[in-house]
């Protein structure tokens, strides 16, 4: 204890500017690659027209805006109801085998992106396994196709994001004091009073890293309604993505990813204060 | 000692962790009201034995009654002990109250009484006014009456305490040790101790198990233990003692005579040992008496080695003629003369003081409370019982950093780091990649950077040298099998003329291209090629911007081949910066099985039947076209209101779920999916799907169908612009012409090219569109008209 208080009054003043440096390449990263475009992202968004952008941003795209945070929302949720458990069950139960269940959570990641959502939509297509075999089953209709329906597009994007789940969620459980999980025991909580009041608060900074990590890439996808999706899942992402390359759409298109950023923005605020997570560690 | 005063009674408990004996036969019970104390060094199964009255562990054999009841099977909550935790486990997200509270209302005590019991145990530890901090706002004695605390309100039959004070210092511990015995008086409640501190044991237990290897050596009081253990184990761990290893020679009465190494015989009593067994005297240190002059008989002679001051008394070590070391303790205020090592001494004791003990000692003289470090370090297993579980924290956090742990701790790492790499490369929607295999026509650029180009003079003069490489920028499935070694066309002009060609087929938008290179162009750069093939509209603006540069004729004799009708656009007379490359119709692809007849025009593709079956081209001229077209409309000639009409015409059957995709080149994908089963479709693509898909038709709807031309273009900065005309050139004899249209399956605008088709080429409608096909191409839209209408698209569509 002396030794560390020492040890901070020890350092020498020619010393102190050490930390400063170590920030200087991600403060000019940040202000290069960041700052300087989100501001001009801004200039942009108020060219022709000035706010008035905003207010069509919302007009224009009524229909997509909540439909892109609708996906995006059941997709966190999807998200945690597959990756909660399991990152529980590797967490508490892995053993041994714990990195090996990791690596199997993050391998379909050393594919890319495309050609996951790819695959999705080989599998999901009217002539693919899944469609197939639902058709032979007459769960559904024989021009019925799965791909195209919104819920196709959520499975997706759920399939897409899960490992961002998982992995924050699984990091926050295993840095539980196990000790705790059996004081509720201890104080005659049940194994589901146990998780609830216990193990759920202490996990919930991994389950709002997760949610965020789930939630915000998905909320600004395209390749998924571009693969198994239609016209009718379109969402931001790919109204942005076909119209930026039109001169006429930028400013407009600017103003709605603020928007978009906005939303993300206070949704972000929300849920940390619905979680109290400012409040945990 | 009625079994009915007993709260805690263990049956032959008997605890083993795969080969590990962790506990091997645990027999007694505790009182009610007792304070009761596990005492042993690391590893001698004190904590195990109390996790299994905890019910954390389930015993291998034997029974745990608790107020008399057998426990087999009931999980800890369902049992009335509460457990004081090591470092004390508190909840961190917890407020002091609610931690306290944690069990009662576990047990839904009505939240008053929570209120009133908390807060008065909160006033028993003496934290009344600290209800509402977080644990880690607390010291360390704090935490420690906190955890007390929230197991005492509970009032359980037992508080088992897995040693409380280990993190503590000693002041604090002290401090503690008092605070712990005054609650337990005022609460009354049972306390089962786990400690390896046997002076904490001494200090506050009524009666003490002191257990070795799994076994329980004895039951006592402090003062039983202390004055007659009940082997040399207990005797060395229990307080300071002199063990002095010996034979038993004799008995006098309860008495046993001792004959220690040096030939000095000890009278002692306690454990009667049979003559001729090895045997210990154990002589406290308060109990020997160092004396300046040798006493005769009954005392041994001595060395001093060292002088410790104490404060109340001095601890002397000294050396017996053996080599045995041993200890004594005078007071301060002795009268003997101030000793020095190396000073001769004799020890002395009471004939009362000596005890008999069977066995010798592991190490003989005298032992401090060290001892249960010896002891780890003798049997090598500290903390087995907790290490022998697998996944157990206390087991991993000691597991040793072997180059295997450091690894695989690596690969997890690295592990994460891949996937936080992937999603910032996902979460940015802006960073579409440039190579979509099948995706929208529309691509947003990736980067703002040209593509590299090969080495080489910056500009090749015209009629100069031409340069080793063309590099040609075009569209997929322009050239026979998109690639420049397999084509014919491009490998018979390599091998005529030296000249390679770097063939890229990368265009899959023209606002796409226009966005990515236009700012290079602007400030007259290169983009990296020689040639590029861009539709009509895009032609003519980048010949306006001064983009292109003229042909070099010389290279290029073969232009004069060009069919009339497109040798001279309104943008370009005289073809002298561009020539037609492919000329395709936009018309509807469909497949008759799937829609149940024939598709003739665009209001076919909107009938109910084929609602979210339909996909219409992201590409507003020809979408629009084709809808002005079958409004009667002529598109190269309407006006604003005209578009406007079939703007509506779109909307409607968009918002009422008729198109399941507006796409670029992906439709193709759709189609052989068979996800869409009828779309406005390019003919040249279809020509293609036709191998995959025979069903597939194509039609040009008689009431008008769009026509499009794709030009190819030298642009400025190009480092090869004799090559690219030579290549043209090439393109542009007609025996090279005829199979390439034939193969791609477009329309040649090479006069005499049908000449060199076979007769099925020739017959190929998509080469040769039947006579009286009703086609309109658009031409260039004035800047302002043309924004108003992407705009009025993109509204109808939704885009």
């Amino acid at each position: 204890m002396a030794g560390q208080a020492s040890s901070a009054a020890d350092v020498q003043p020619s010393q102190r500017w050490i930390p400063w440096m170590l920030m200087v390449p991600g403060i000019v990263w940040l202000t290069v690659f960041f700052a300087i475009p989100m501001f001009s992202m801004g200039k942009l968004s108020l060219e022709n027209g000035g706010f008035s952008n905003y207010r069509n941003a919302f007009s224009d795209y009524r229909e997509l805006i909540p439909r892109t945070f609708g996906y995006a929302l059941a997709a966190t949720v999807i998200c945690i109801l597959l990756g909660y458990p399991l990152a529980y069950v590797i967490a508490m139960r892995g053993g041994r085998r714990k990195n090996l269940l990791l690596a199997l959570v993050v391998l379909p990641f050393f594919t890319t992106y495309l050609i996951r959502a790819i695959s999705w939509r080989i599998l999901l297509g009217d002539r693919g396994p899944v469609t197939r075999v639902l058709h032979s089953l007459h769960i559904i209709g024989q021009n019925t196709s799965i791909v195209g329906t919104a819920p196709a597009v959520i499975g997706a994007l759920s399939y897409n994001f899960l490992p961002f789940m998982v992995l924050p969620i699984y990091v926050s459980l295993e840095k539980i004091d196990r000790k705790l999980l059996e004081v509720g025991p201890d104080l005659y909580a049940s194994g589901w009073r146990t998780f609830r009041k216990v193990t759920l608060p202490l996990s919930l900074p991994g389950l709002f890293a997760g949610s965020l990590l789930t939630f915000i890439p998905a909320s600004g996808d395209f390749i998924n309604v571009e693969f198994v999706g239609s016209d009718a899942q379109r969402m931001i992402g790919n109204v942005v993505a076909n119209n930026f390359v039109k001169e006429q759409f930028r400013p407009g298109l600017s103003a709605l990813s603020f928007v978009l950023m906005a939303i993300i923005l206070l949704g972000v605020l929300l849920y940390a204060r619905l979680l109290g997570t400012e409040e945990l560690v | 000692m009625s079994t009915s005063e007993e709260v805690i009674r263990l049956e032959g408990i008997r605890k083993q962790f795969g080969s590990f004996v962790a506990v091997h036969e645990a027999n007694f019970g505790i009182r009610r009201g007792e304070f009761f104390a596990l005492l042993g060094p690391s590893g001698c199964g004190k904590t195990t034995l109390l996790r299994t009255i905890a019910g954390f562990e389930e015993p291998t054999a034997g029974r745990v009654l608790l107020d008399g009841q057998d426990q087999a099977g009931v999980p800890p909550h369902r049992r009335q002990v509460n457990t004081v935790f090591q470092q004390y486990a508190l909840f961190p997200h917890m407020s002091v109250f609610d931690n306290v509270a944690f069990g009662l209302r576990s047990n839904r005590v009505p939240e008053a009484e929570v209120k009133q019991r908390a807060n008065k145990m909160l006033e028993t530890v003496r934290l009344a006014d600290y209800g509402t901090r977080r644990p880690a706002q607390l010291s360390g004695g704090q935490q420690q009456r906190v955890a007390l605390a929230r197991a005492l309100v509970n009032l359980p039959s037992a508080l088992l305490l897995d040693e409380p004070l280990a993190a503590l210092d000693l002041k604090l511990r002290q401090a503690m040790q008092i605070e712990l015995k005054r609650i337990q008086r005022e609460v009354g409640i049972t306390f089962v101790f786990v400690t390896h501190d046997q002076e904490e044991a001494l200090t506050m237990s009524d009666r003490i198990a002191v257990m070795s290897q799994g076994r329980v050596e004895q039951i006592g009081t402090p003062q039983e233990i202390y004055n007659a253990p009940s082997s040399v184990f207990v005797a060395g761990f229990i307080g300071s003692a002199n063990l002095l290893p010996g034979t038993a020679v004799g008995h006098e009465g309860s008495a046993t005579i001792v004959e220690l190494a040096m030939g000095v015989r000890v009278r002692a009593e306690g454990q009667s040992v049979p003559i001729g067994e090895t045997a210990s005297i154990m002589l406290r240190p308060e109990l020997l008496n160092p004396v300046m002059t040798d006493p005769g008989t009954g005392g041994l002679s001595a060395t001093v080695t060292d002088v410790i001051f104490q404060g109340a008394d001095i601890r002397l070590i000294s050396d017996l003629a053996d080599g045995t070391e041993v200890a004594s303790t005078v007071e301060t205020d002795t009268d003997l003369p101030m000793l020095r090592p190396g000073d001769r001494i004799w020890l002395t004791w009471d004939p009362r003081s000596p005890y008999a003990l069977a066995g010798h000692p592991a190490f003989a003289g005298a032992t401090n409370t060290d001892v249960d470090e010896v002891q780890a370090a003798l049997d090598g297993k500290t903390d087995l019982a907790h290490e022998l579980k697998d996944g157990n924290p206390r087991a991993a956090g000691r597991r040793p950093t072997t180059r295997r742990n450091v690894l695989i701790g690596a690969g997890a790492a690295v592990a994460a780091a891949v996937v936080a790499g992937i999603a910032a490369a996902v979460s940015g929607s802006d960073s579409k990649p440039s190579s979509v295999p099948g995706g929208s026509t529309t691509a947003v650029p990736t980067s703002t950077v040209p593509p590299t180009t090969a080495g080489g003079p910056a500009v090749a003069a015209a009629g100069g040298e031409p340069g080793s490489t063309v590099s040609f920028l075009n569209w997929p499935m322009y050239i026979e099998n998109d690639d420049a070694s397999t084509s014919p066309t491009l490998r018979l002009f390599t091998e005529s003329t030296g000249i390679k060609v770097d063939y890229r087929p990368e265009i899959d938008s023209n606002d796409g291209f226009w966005t990515k290179y236009e700012p290079f162009l602007a400030k007259g750069d290169g983009i990296g090629a020689d040639l590029v093939v861009l539709t009509s509209w895009l032609a003519a603006r980048f010949i306006e911007q001064g983009f292109a540069q003229p042909f070099d004729t010389t290279a290029f004799p073969n232009k004069a081949n060009v069919t009339s009708s497109r040798a001279n656009p309104s943008w370009d007379p005289g073809r002298v910066h561009s020539i037609p490359w492919t000329v395709g119709q936009t018309g509807i692809a469909y497949f008759p099985d799937k829609v149940g007849g024939r598709i003739e025009s665009i209001s076919d593709l909107l009938a109910p039947a084929l609602r979210n079956r339909v996909s219409i081209l992201d590409e507003w001229r020809d979408t629009l076209g084709l809808f002005m077209l079958d409004l009667g409309l002529d598109p190269t000639k309407a006006n604003l209101n005209e578009a406007k009409q079939a703007m509506a015409v779109i909307k409607k059957a968009r918002d009422a779920g008729q198109f399941r995709k507006i796409a670029g080149n992906s439709y193709t994908d759709d189609l052989l999916t068979g996800e869409v089963w009828a779309a406005i479709a390019w003919s040249g693509d279809i020509a293609s799907l036709k191998k995959d898909a025979p069903g597939i038709e194509f039609v040009l709807p008689p009431k008008g169908a769009m026509s499009f031309t794709d030009n190819a273009l030298i642009p400025i900065g190009a480092e090869n612009p004799r090559g690219a005309a030579m290549l043209l050139n090439h393109v542009y004899d007609p025996t090279v012409a005829g199979p390439l249209y034939e193969a791609i399956s477009y329309v040649p605008s090479v006069r005499g090219a049908a000449q060199y088709m076979t007769a099925a080429g020739r017959a190929n409608p998509f080469v040769n569109p039947p006579e009286g096909s009703n086609l309109y191409e658009f031409n260039t839209v004035p800047a302002d008209a043309e924004a108003e209408l992407v705009t009025l698209f993109v509204e109808a569509t939704q885009l």
